[in-house]
């Protein structure tokens, strides 16, 4: 495969390398993932939008591996490993990989991210994976009693995740590529 | 009978549950659905279990949700002793929801193998690799959190000369952390591919596993009685 080209196929390396990124965001979401549960249940749609570094894993294994569908199923993926490790919302965590992967698999797949991966890029995916896990978050948590707090949130969490998971993803990949590690 | 079913089945019953619980938008008819899984985890002293010795894990969000839930439609319906309106009702239904789908997963992490449930998940056509996946990340974060400690740990002593580190250092030194642990990942990454693809994982498409899972009489009459219940629910609706 030649740079620069988007495979569909995963190998034995690109699997192993996603589930590396699912345990190392299982290891990093450890303590902050109770704090935005209960942040977020307790303060509604206000309660945890400062915290913005949820999508790195995802936005990280897109960058780090050109293949179409990863972002997404990184997501999914790792959600499922954390509610094999006890999630305090249980199977329920699953709801959030699959909104946030499907928001950040659409931009990737819009901008070309997986040809031209780069700041802008991984910003507006961790962005809109944000957003569409907070539309989750609303019907899991019953906020229609709280609209106004919801529509102010938006873009609130869309600025937290563009900035935090876009901008670490962005530093961690320049770092990576330097070293000639991730994508081929 | 929640524990003692296959591990399929208790994820096809966990399933069912979360799914109906969160498309079910009438609170009434929730309240009647909720009964079959809550009478299931009543009964079941593994689950009862398990919901207390991880009690803060579940209760953490049904108590928070709740707390919200009371600020905002109001407290009037308490006030009133009981008497629930339309909005105040349904106040209720995410702190039952979340609590009763956060037992059952902790009850369905504490009495499954995962390695039963890898070879289940293939005999319902998951391919090989995806199970491989969920296994190989749950198998190394465990081994991530030593790498994350030690990293953690010569922080410490560059930073803080040996003590805790300040809030502040830690926000500016979280990059840093997050991109050796990232690195120590793909570098693990690398080596266990080399070893799989050595032993010849990728060249046949079936595999077998050294715990088959099989389905049980439990199992099959826990989901099948949860379908008739749905199917009840579906006729009171």
């Amino acid at each position: 495969m030649t740079k620069g080209e988007v495979s569909g196929a995963f190998g034995v390396r690109e699997i192993v390398m996603i589930a590396m990124i699912c345990a190392v965001s299982a290891v990093a979401y450890a303590g902050l993932g109770q704090l935005w549960a209960a942040a977020t249940a307790a303060g509604g749609p206000l309660g945890g939008v400062a915290i913005g570094l949820f999508q790195f894993g995802h936005i990280l294994a897109g960058a780090l591996i050109p293949r179409v569908g990863v972002v997404f199923i990184t997501s999914v993926l790792s959600t499922v490993i954390q509610a094999f490790l006890g999630d305090p919302a249980g199977l329920y965590v699953i709801g959030w990989g699959v909104t946030h992967g499907i928001g950040a698999e659409l931009i990737f797949i819009i901008m070309n991210g997986y040809r031209k991966p780069g700041f802008w890029v991984f910003a507006v995916a961790a962005g809109v994976a944000a957003v569409c896990g907070h539309l989750f978050s609303y019907w899991l948590y019953g906020w229609q009693g709280a609209m106004w707090m919801f529509f102010i949130s938006i873009p609130l969490l869309f600025l937290a995740s563009a900035i935090q998971s876009g901008g670490l993803v962005w530093l961690l990949a320049k770092q990576l590529k330097k070293l000639g590690v991730g994508r081929d | 009978m929640f524990s003692r079913s296959d591990e399929i089945m208790k994820l096809i019953f966990l399933f069912s549950i979360a799914i109906g619980a969160l498309i079910i938008q009438k609170s009434n008819i929730f309240y009647i659905f909720i009964v079959f899984p809550v009478v299931v985890m009543l009964t079941d002293r593994e689950v009862l279990q398990a919901v207390r010795e991880n009690w803060m894990v579940t209760l953490l969000l049904p108590v928070c949700l709740l707390l919200f839930h009371v600020v905002f439609p109001s407290i009037p319906g308490l006030l009133r002793q009981g008497e629930f309106n339309d909005l105040e009702a349904a106040a209720f239904v995410p702190s039952l929801r979340v609590f009763v789908v956060v037992s059952l997963s902790i009850a369905f992490l504490h009495s499954s193998d995962t390695r039963r449930l890898a070879s289940g998940l293939t005999r319902l056509g998951v391919p090989v690799k995806w199970s491989l996946a969920v296994y190989l990340g749950l198998r190394y974060v465990e081994v991530l959190k030593v790498v994350a400690q030690e990293i953690n740990e010569s922080m410490r002593v560059r930073f803080a000369g040996g003590g805790a580190l300040g809030w502040w250092m830690k926000l500016r030194q979280f990059p840093r952390f997050m991109f050796l642990l990232v690195f120590n990942s793909l570098v693990r990454a690398d080596q266990a591919a080399l070893a799989l693809e050595s032993r010849g994982f990728a060249s046949q498409s079936r595999r077998t596993f050294v715990i088959e899972h099989s389905y049980s009489v439990v199992g099959l009459t826990l989901v099948v009685g949860l379908f008739v219940w749905c199917g009840f629910v579906a006729w009171l609706a």
